[in-house]
């Protein structure tokens, strides 16, 4: 007897290459983005907590930038189209969200952790040319 | 006219080391109104801008605390304020915050577009928009792009004509014992 998960998926089949493809445009532009809060980190001088905290609040912005400005419009734009019968009804932010993505949680929390390495490097390269 | 407008923008370094914020500000104008009909260059235009302006920002600051670091050496023998040396002016850390702000709308703007999961929206995206569904933000279909999933169901041949060719095969045939005799 095959799963309630497995049953919605051979219901409603998802897409592996859009998937794979959304995880990257957000990954990418996420990675872009943290070198560059490194950069403004180095060039503020900030440092241990302080550093880590302007990396939070700024990585959170972004995601946040990117749901207003890419997602919610398209969102919107779907469901005023008389195609689009289904998903129109209930149109609250985790129904657009799921257009895109297949968890919420993941969407608004990974980019914490997939620059983190590239915004300590460029925030310690910056620290240390300013500084020095 | 996209060529033209970014041949005539003036050179970078000019706005920098002037400091003159109306032209600056002038010409920030002038790229949101061009922006909606030349989107991506004008995107990739503005972010080009905003990190040249990141690193004079880090240029700046360096320069700052190179001079605060002089001025307290050589001041040091008169009075010991060590604050002095390490404090950060307040325009250059609002000029780093926005000019930090502005890349990062310009490279969201800039992101590809996303596209459903889901396989039945994914597949009627392809049925209503076709190609231009697909595209990036330089105008070019996307690699992974396979087109339509129904093609074989699109492409299938049509009726067959089987009186017409029955009556073929009988004039054919009649032919042959024409033939033979």
């Amino acid at each position: 007897m095959p799963s309630q998960q497995e049953l919605d998926f051979q219901i409603s089949p998802l897409v592996q290459e859009s998937l794979v493809h959304n995880t990257r445009t957000l990954h990418n532009l996420q990675s872009l983005t943290a070198s560059l809060f490194g950069i403004g980190a180095g060039i503020l001088g900030l440092e241990s907590y302080s550093g880590f905290l302007f990396y939070l609040v700024f990585s959170l912005v972004t995601t946040l930038l990117f749901y207003g400005l890419r997602i919610a419009p398209a969102g919107v734009s779907s469901s005023s189209s008389p195609s689009s019968s289904s998903s129109s009804t209930s149109n609250k932010g985790g129904a657009v969200l799921a257009r895109y993505f297949r968890s919420g949680w993941e969407f608004w929390t990974a980019g914490l952790s997939n620059g983190l390495a590239g915004f300590i490097l460029t925030w310690t390269l910056f620290y240390g040319l300013v500084r020095a | 006219m996209a060529d033209l407008a970014a041949r005539e923008s003036p050179p970078l370094l000019s706005w920098h080391s002037g400091g003159a914020p109306n032209l600056w500000h002038r010409h920030r104008k002038h790229l949101q109104v061009n922006s909606k009909r030349h989107k991506s260059i004008f995107l990739h235009h503005d972010v080009n801008i905003q990190v040249h302006h990141c690193f004079w920002q880090s240029f700046t600051r360096a320069r700052h605390s190179a001079l605060q670091s002089f001025r307290a050496a050589t001041s040091a023998a008169l009075t010991s304020t060590p604050a002095a040396a390490t404090s950060l002016p307040i325009d250059i850390a609002i000029e780093t915050v926005v000019a930090i702000l502005v890349i990062l709308v310009g490279l969201v703007l800039g992101a590809s577009p996303l596209r459903p999961i889901q396989w039945r929206e994914w597949a009627g995206k392809i049925e209503r928009e076709g190609e231009d569904g697909f595209k990036d933000n330089n105008g070019q279909v996307n690699r992974d792009y396979l087109g339509n999933p129904f093609e074989f169901i699109e492409g299938r041949p049509n009726f067959v004509d089987i009186r017409k060719q029955r009556n073929e095969f009988a004039e054919w045939v009649k032919g042959q014992g024409n033939q033979q005799k």
